[in-house]
């Protein structure tokens, strides 16, 4: 082990831990106001890329596709909780089921349009960042920044707008809320939307650094439920905490280990976890 | 203003209210009394919108408003303090009070400067957590956050529960103002007999899902056997 490729480890696991926050942080807002487990966000993130892939096919900019990618999915979170997830509030275990079917159809529309094999979307940012010791690839810069923003910016959304107060209001006392004259449902939906968003942006952002193929949705949707578990449910800060101790774990044990090595480790350190405190680590006892 | 009509609700199989009518006339006080238990809360909930009724009709200013979400009830006009305040604890002062103005469009969410001179406490403490205050200021930012966005009439929930003696008064006095200076209707539901002489003009009185009796307030100083036949244990 020298110390440059120890550093780029430690990048690369910051990269890791901020897009998981990213797709673990739509997860949350639409559980914790809706307390609906949406199993498709994994399919979300896939769909993100796959926009990116065609965007390049039709010769539109990466950098525009990221923002076409963004609104898309806000459509398609839209579209399913129009003909969906409406008439499934106060349903829990049938969202679970629900959101299951869609995620299942959504990766075979998949391989019926694309094929099973993965897609390669174009390195758009091919440069190197030349730090003292070590040069780190600027996309992958770009992607930590870009995390960060988006980050900072669901925070403000939810801690200083409005929005956020309406949200934040309906998650702590749905009945007061609407007696307050807040519309529930429309809030419903505004934070499905921004949640499939999130979801589908986190995977554009990551379609050049990875093979877009029909399965990797999954590989970030268990560990961003192990972020929420481990995290504590329904807890934006929580997030920050669980995205930290899984992805942070899963990077150093994968440099240490192996990748599998990790995961086995990783799974029974969120299952101990959750063992010795169910609520999470940050979340409030209820 | 509020008139309730042979309003019927029933609550997990049971018919809880068995034909109510109440009718609350503008500008006025009234207060319904009743043991724990004769339906006070769920009547409050179904003119608010949260409990659907049955039948029956719940009218304002003549409008039928029986059996619509709480949300558009809330829009026309008619603000709700629950019964145990359920105030967001987690939120700010502040914060409390914009989401009583939150219904209104964007320029319009302003929360007027009077409110801190009925509630003078609040002014004090805007940016602390809500869930820091005593009881009886917990329900008195519970009534402003109902207050602000100006309603016509306001329905209160047992205000007095759990809070000392001397608040209950304070607030008694401060909702007798507000309804003497700005004019909002109220409808309070209470056990408290002294806050109900100390504010209502009529009272109304319910056992078993049904009212049963009505008075002047002022009929009750005199002779109290009402409120031992429908209050005492």
């Amino acid at each position: 082990m020298n110390i440059s490729s120890f550093s780029i480890q430690v990048l690369n696991g910051f990269d890791y831990i901020l897009i998981l926050i990213l797709v673990a942080l739509g997860l949350v807002i639409i559980f914790g106001l809706m307390e609906v487990i949406n199993m498709a966000h994994g399919e979300f993130f896939l769909l993100g890329a796959y926009t990116v892939v065609m965007a390049q096919w039709a010769g539109i900019n990466f950098w525009v596709s990221l923002i076409v990618s963004t609104i898309i999915l806000g459509l398609i979170g839209l579209a399913i909780e129009f003909l969906c997830i409406r008439f499934l509030y106060d349903r829990p275990m049938d969202t679970i089921l629900a959101t299951w079917g869609i995620s299942i159809g959504i990766k075979q529309f998949i391989i019926l349009v694309f094929g099973p094999a993965g897609q390669m979307v174009t390195q758009p940012l091919p440069a190197m960042v030349k730090f003292p010791g070590i040069e780190y690839p600027a996309y992958r810069l770009f992607t930590m920044g870009a995390s960060i923003v988006v980050i900072l910016f669901t925070f403000y959304v939810f801690l200083r707008t409005d929005y956020g107060l309406k949200a934040r209001a309906v998650i702590a006392n749905r009945h007061m809320a609407s007696a307050l004259g807040i519309n529930t449902r429309k809030i419903y939906r505004t934070t499905f939307i921004f949640g499939s968003a999130l979801a589908g942006l986190a995977g554009a952002i990551m379609s050049p650094l990875m093979s877009v193929d029909p399965q990797m949705g999954l590989g970030y949707l268990l560990p961003a439920f192990m972020a929420i578990i481990v995290g504590g449910m329904g807890s934006l800060y929580g997030v920050l905490g669980g995205g930290t101790i899984i992805g942070g774990a899963d990077s150093i044990f994968s440099y240490l280990i192996s990748p599998v090595g990790a995961q086995i480790i990783v799974f029974s350190m969120a299952i101990f976890i959750i063992r010795v405190k169910p609520q999470g680590l940050f979340g409030r006892e209820s | 203003m509020l008139k309730i009509k042979n309003l019927q609700t029933s609550y997990g199989g049971s018919l809880i209210l068995q034909g109510v009518n109440i009718e609350v006339p503008p500008g006025h006080i009234v207060a319904l009394m009743g043991r724990n238990g004769v339906g006070k809360s769920t009547l409050i909930k179904s003119i608010v919108g949260l409990v659907p009724p049955r039948s029956g009709y719940v009218l304002l200013d003549g409008q039928n408003i029986t059996g619509m979400p709480a949300n558009q009830v809330s829009n026309l006009g008619i603000s709700y303090v629950p019964q145990g305040k359920e105030i967001f604890q987690s939120f700010t002062v502040y914060e409390n009070l914009r989401l009583g103005v939150i219904k209104f469009k964007k320029k319009n969410r302003i929360i007027p400067q009077e409110i801190f001179d009925y509630f003078p406490v609040l002014a004090e403490r805007k940016d602390q957590k809500a869930g820091s205050f005593s009881g009886g200021e917990q329900q008195m930012l519970a009534i402003a956050r109902a207050l602000v966005c100006n309603p016509k009439i306001l329905l209160l929930d047992e205000p007095s529960e759990g809070i000392q003696p001397s608040i209950v008064e304070e607030i008694g006095q401060i909702l007798v103002k507000i309804n003497r200076e700005k004019g909002i209707t109220i409808l309070i539901v209470e056990q408290n007999v002294n806050l109900i002489m100390e504010m209502a003009k009529e009272c109304f009185f319910m056992e078993k899902g049904k009212i049963v009796e009505q008075s002047e307030t002022d009929h009750l100083r005199e002779d109290d056997s009402l409120i031992t036949q429908y209050l005492a244990l």
